[in-house]
């Protein structure tokens, strides 16, 4: 198990050069950020765009050409996609087991700034996402509240900057494999790998022109969606209400935090410290590494430990706490319930309950159970 | 914090994962200090074990469909009465007896078509931590924001969508 060092935006850069180059990249990015706001700016033409291939690590092979076009392509998302105001209509749909389907309005102001205003299902219907760079504000109407939640990693430039050194390092591998238009718009269809050669990866289909993600699905390592977002129509550089981008904008009768507004943990050793009992790491697919340490009030019993890890392209989280002594006999050993079709499986071992969501093989899954034994 | 008698009313509703989030959230906070209702739910737990343990048995042919017809029959009676004709039918003792017969034939009904065979075990089995799922994958959607590779919306799609997986 490699050892977990803080703070982990940091430890996903690398040394010397290499981190001149990538926080150069999100200095760039930042400066693009910077731009007059997205809720006043005009339309403006799509110029022809000039390839501008990001430079490789002197020692790193040459890529094939489906490669270095991906490159160019995750680049000018990075660069130009990320910041692009647009409104469009999109249709996300969870494929594995009962499909689940919703459509929402997401709609771009500038780097960090979206709003996602769900039209359906009906239980999600009237369901707000604010994203201010690493907040993100959920209003729920049902319920009348905001939770709100903070990415408690580094924001758009620093996901960014890791991507973009994962690319370089060759940690993260991307080619394209084809074009389609998605939503009047002519895309490249980029697949995206992690370090975990038998892991999930992406798919991404990025507008050539303005460099606008299109669509996106999650694929198995054996070739199956199992979900996707994709748009349906879009409208770029439209007028869009400053407003609307405010925490105000939010109808609501209370705001209430989510647990994980704090920053992560320096290591599983000081969770521990803070929890009381000893936690316990799982044996992780090839590929993957920790990135980040949370303790949060668990609804049941003591404080749970969210351990966050990554390939460099999916993620999973593991959740563990202690089994109430109330429950008895509930509290002893109980195998996994079958994965179910959202990506969420918990199990109780040892007295400790553990709580895996994110996309990971049914080997993954079985080596992380068994090792957590 | 609920206190016990706000919770009471709650516990049934717990176990069918028929409570609103928050609801759920509050309820298990709770539970997670008070022994008294632990025990409660715990005693609703065994109870919905039982009932799923019981041998099943086969309603006759054209039940659920006599069933119906009579209930529907029974209604479109009573939409025909006045607000003193309905008092006077329930104060009957025939109709009285009538109704609450259907009504205990029809919870009869349901619950032999709705009870799933027994399975193994089924009296230990731990109640679902419907909050705690949902928690950790609200913990995953937050932990998603602002990932360049990250589906945000399949992600809250998918936390939505917990209790029935439970």
């Amino acid at each position: 198990m490699p050892p977990f060092q803080a703070p982990c935006h940091l430890r996903a850069l690398p040394t010397g050069l290499g981190r001149v180059a990538v926080l150069a990249a999100a200095c760039w990015l930042g400066l693009a950020c910077a731009a007059p706001s997205a809720a006043q700016a005009p339309r403006r033409p799509e110029p022809a765009r000039a390839e501008r291939p990001l430079a490789p690590r002197a020692d790193a092979p040459a890529l094939a050409p489906e490669a270095a076009r991906a490159r160019v392509l995750l680049l000018r998302y990075l660069r130009e996609g990320l910041r692009r105001p647009f409104v469009a209509h999109e249709t996300t749909r969870l494929l594995q087991g009962q499909v689940r389907e919703s459509q929402q309005i997401v709609k771009q102001a500038g780097l960090g700034a979206m709003r996602v205003e769900y039209q359906s299902p009906p239980a999600m219907r009237g369901e707000v996402l604010l994203i201010l760079g690493r907040r993100m504000l959920r209003y729920v109407p049902a319920e009348g509240v905001v939770h709100e939640s903070r990415a408690p990693e580094t924001g758009v430039l620093g996901r960014a900057g890791a991507l973009v050194e994962g690319l370089r390092s060759g940690a993260v591998r991307a080619r394209v494999v084809g074009r389609e238009e998605v939503a009047g718009r002519n895309a490249a269809i980029v697949e995206v790998r992690g370090a975990g050669r038998e892991g999930f990866f992406k798919r991404l289909w990025i507008d050539t022109q303005s460099g606008v993600r299109m669509k996106i699905e999650d694929v198995d390592p054996s070739g199956v969606v199992v979900s996707t977002s994709y748009f349906t129509r879009i409208d770029l550089d439209p007028v869009l209400d400053a407003g609307e981008f405010r925490p105000g904008s939010l109808s609501r009768r209370e705001a209430r935090p989510r647990p994980l507004r704090t920053r992560p943990l320096a290591s599983v050793a000081e969770a521990q410290q803070r929890v009381g009992y000893a936690i316990r790491e799982p044996s992780l697919p090839p590929g993957y590494r920790l990135v980040g340490v949370w303790v949060a009030p668990a609804p049941v019993g003591r404080q749970a430990v969210i351990l966050r890890y990554t390939d460099g392209v999916s993620t999973f989280t593991l959740s563990q706490h202690p089994a109430p002594a109330r429950w008895g006999s509930r509290g002893a050993d109980q195998a996994p319930r079958p994965r179910d079709d959202r990506g969420a499986i918990r199990w109780v071992s040892g007295g400790r309950v553990f709580i895996l969501v994110g996309n990971l093989s049914p080997h993954a899954v079985d080596r992380i159970i068994a090792s957590l034994r | 914090m609920m206190d016990c008698s706000r919770v009471h009313p709650l516990l049934s509703g717990h176990v069918d994962n028929a409570l609103s989030p928050r609801e759920a959230l509050e309820v298990e906070r709770h539970l997670g200090g008070c022994h008294a209702c632990a025990s409660l739910l715990n005693e609703l737990y065994k109870s919905v074990a039982v009932t799923r343990s019981a041998p099943r048995a086969l309603a006759p042919e054209g039940f659920m469909e006599a069933l119906a017809l009579r209930l529907e029959q029974e209604e479109a009676r009573s939409r025909q009465l006045s607000l003193a004709g309905l008092l006077v039918w329930l104060s009957s003792r025939r109709a009285m007896v009538w109704g609450a017969a259907a009504a205990a034939l029809a919870l009869v009904a349901l619950t032999l078509r709705s009870a799933p065979p027994p399975s193994p075990g089924a009296l230990d089995a731990p109640p679902p931590e419907v909050a705690s799922v949902r928690l950790v994958k609200e913990h995953h959607v937050a932990l998603s924001i602002a990932s360049p590779l990250e589906d945000l919306s399949a992600a809250n799609l998918s936390a939505h969508f917990h209790a029935d997986a439970q």
